[in-house]
């Protein structure tokens, strides 16, 4: 950097070498000063853009009622039936489109040579077809956003419009989402997508208009055997709390690290 | 040259007004491109989560719907759709119940001018047999306690015609989805003792238990496959010895006993056994109906059929049981007192 500015500043000195003593920043050159000031400027438009915005919170209706709440998720593999109501109760409620699952049923079949087929059920009014073939056993598995406390998906987002509620919660600001798809990519359970009609991303939001007003998500309201359940996992006496106690569970990938928040319980290892 | 001494900064005007410039930029792009609220609770808008929970919901839950329906409150927690939410079948009553809720008033004044619903918010099941059979068709990864069907031979076990005018019986013809096997209330049903303890079942040998209790672990448990009745714990004869006898000889064999005694596996109500069902329950197979061939079982048309046979009015609240109770368990060969629910098999 010295011999750079001896070099450059050795024409100005001939002409100006007394102004030069009496106002030291005509040592330093132009360009260095430009490139100082645009560093600076740059990083004052880092620095304003991750500022806090402004503007006042409406208020939080359920403020108060999801205060302290840890929401989460169990589900009773040995419960499910493959019904599929729950697949048909989230479209009606969230309106997704076709094409789209927030949530969807899989059937895994462990076969007599210990072969594994996953099958999704009819895309027209979801339904299993009946076994065809020899199996050892089989089982239903639900599949939804895990809401993970530790998420890759909303880390990925370069606009922040992917979050994690205080409850716990990890939603999409569908208004501010521009639909690069990277967290669509970033989540290992491939339970994002990108909205066929509005192009940015979607998924499961564990009902969270329903839940606000104290109700369970609609998947959970349809469930007929109970497979499905919802609950405050910070509160011992909920169901949830008192499934995770009493039973022996697992979560999906573990070793991603991403600590989803839910529970499978009596899980096969095949499923992943 | 006292102006020469002046310190000349002319030159920096240049830099200081881009500066600026890139700044007023910065705040421009600023409120440009972040929204407000915008990190005030975290690293997204404030708003948005408050936003998210402004949408209509569609599903109201079973409380709800039996705010009305008071019929329907008293026969869900009874029967075997006890879990079964309502919504499940009916569809989402969101508009349902928006609909009727506004003309309450109007209801309470005159029930008999209350108008008909439109279709869009009248909610009706599909009571098609295609709509039970996504429950209950027999499809293998279905847990085993769960009641599944093949209907052809459902129906061939039972002597019913696989079609009546060019069309298959309907589910809900015996099977009514708010009481489908007409039991009675689950919550009062008998807890079946759980063979899980030894005196469960050998509870007047008192120092036969302890004595093997004191025995080497390793001994036990030869002792345990010696003595072969301990693999059939939840076969129902280990322990109801006589009424197995007397059933032998019952027109019910073929039916088994957990046919009529549900043993219920999961749930809040694993454990339990129902039994004395009622008359609707012996009726599920016993009704007259179109759908009989001459293979079916006898039937009778209810309540005629009791009222015919009834001497005086306390027989008018009688129950097939009452009357028939030999040909449901078989023949009593001794005079042995019927035990109800109590453990036998004493070894």
């Amino acid at each position: 950097m010295k011999n750079a500015q001896d070099k450059q500043s050795q024409p100005l000195l001939d002409g100006a070498a007394a102004e030069d003593q009496r106002c030291p920043i005509n040592s330093v050159p132009r360009r260095d000063v430009l490139r100082m000031l645009s560093a600076l400027a740059g990083s004052l438009l880092v620095i304003e853009c991750t500022n806090e915005g402004s503007g006042e919170i409406p208020e939080d209706p359920a403020g108060k009622r999801n205060a302290g709440k840890r929401w989460g998720y169990v589900f009773d593999v040995d419960k499910c039936i493959g019904c599929c109501l729950c697949m048909h109760a989230c479209k009606t409620e969230n309106d997704v489109p076709e094409s789209v699952y927030r949530t969807w049923i899989e059937r895994y079949r462990i076969n007599a040579d210990h072969t594994v087929t996953v099958e999704t059920p009819s895309k027209k009014d979801f339904r299993f077809a009946a076994l065809p073939g020899d199996v050892i056993k089989a089982f239903f598995v639900a599949k939804l956003c895990n809401h993970c406390d530790n998420t890759p998906c909303t880390q990925v987002c370069p606009v922040g419009a992917s979050y994690q509620t205080h409850d716990g919660v990890v939603l999409i600001d569908e208004q501010h989402c521009v639909g690069c798809g990277y967290c669509v990519q970033a989540c290992p359970y491939g339970t994002r997508f990108l909205h066929p009609v509005t192009k940015v991303a979607s998924k499961c939001t564990l009902c969270y208009h329903r839940i606000s007003a104290g109700k369970r998500p609609a998947c959970v309201t349809v469930c007929p055997t109970g497979a499905r359940n919802f609950g405050d996992l910070n509160d011992p006496k909920s169901e949830v709390s008192r499934l995770i106690k009493r039973h022996r569970y697992r979560v999906l990938k573990p070793e991603l690290g991403t600590v989803p928040r839910c529970a499978y319980l009596g899980l096969d290892t095949e499923v992943v | 040259m006292a102006e020469a001494n002046k310190p000349d900064y002319r030159h920096a005007v240049r830099p200081i007004a881009l500066l600026l410039l890139v700044a007023g930029a910065a705040l421009a792009a600023r409120t440009l491109f972040i929204p407000p609220t915008y990190g005030l609770t975290g690293p997204y808008r404030a708003a948005a989560p408050i936003e998210a929970q402004r949408k209509v919901l569609k599903f109201v839950e079973w409380q709800q719907c039996i705010g009305c329906h008071d019929k329907q409150r008293v026969q869900y927690p009874k029967d075997a759709h006890v879990y079964v939410q309502c919504e499940g079948c009916h569809g989402a009553g969101q508009r349902h119940v928006q609909w009727h809720t506004a003309r309450r008033a109007q209801y309470k004044k005159s029930p008999k001018t209350y108008p008909k619903a439109p279709a869009d918010v009248h909610l009706r099941a599909a009571m098609d047999n295609d709509f039970c059979m996504r429950c209950h068709a027999m499809l293998s990864a279905r847990p085993g306690g769960h009641p599944q069907i093949d209907p052809p031979s459902h129906f061939a076990h039972i002597g019913m015609k696989k079609e009546v005018n060019g069309k298959p019986p309907r589910c809900i013809t015996c099977h009514p989805p708010h009481s489908p096997l007409r039991l009675t209330d689950l919550r009062s049903a008998k807890v079946h003792p759980q063979p899980n303890r030894c005196r469960d079942c050998h509870a007047e040998m008192k120092n036969v238990v302890a004595g093997y209790r004191r025995l080497p672990q390793s001994f036990r448990l030869g002792a345990a496959k010696l003595k072969s009745p301990h693999k059939s714990l939840f076969d129902c004869k280990a322990c109801h010895k006589s009424q197995a006898k007397r059933f032998e000889s019952s027109g019910h064999k073929v039916l088994g006993c957990t046919q009529c005694h549900n043993y219920l596996r999961r749930g809040s109500y694993a454990g339990r056994i129902v039994r004395d069902a009622g008359s609707n329950h012996c009726l599920l197979c016993h009704n007259d109906n179109d759908y009989r061939t001459d293979q079916a079982p006898p039937a009778v048309t209810w309540p005629d059929h009791r009222e015919e046979n009834s001497e005086s009015d306390a027989d008018k609240d009688k129950r097939c049981i009452d009357c028939h109770r030999d040909a449901i368990h078989g023949e009593e060969k001794e005079t042995e007192k019927p035990d109800r629910g109590k453990s036998e098999g004493k070894q």
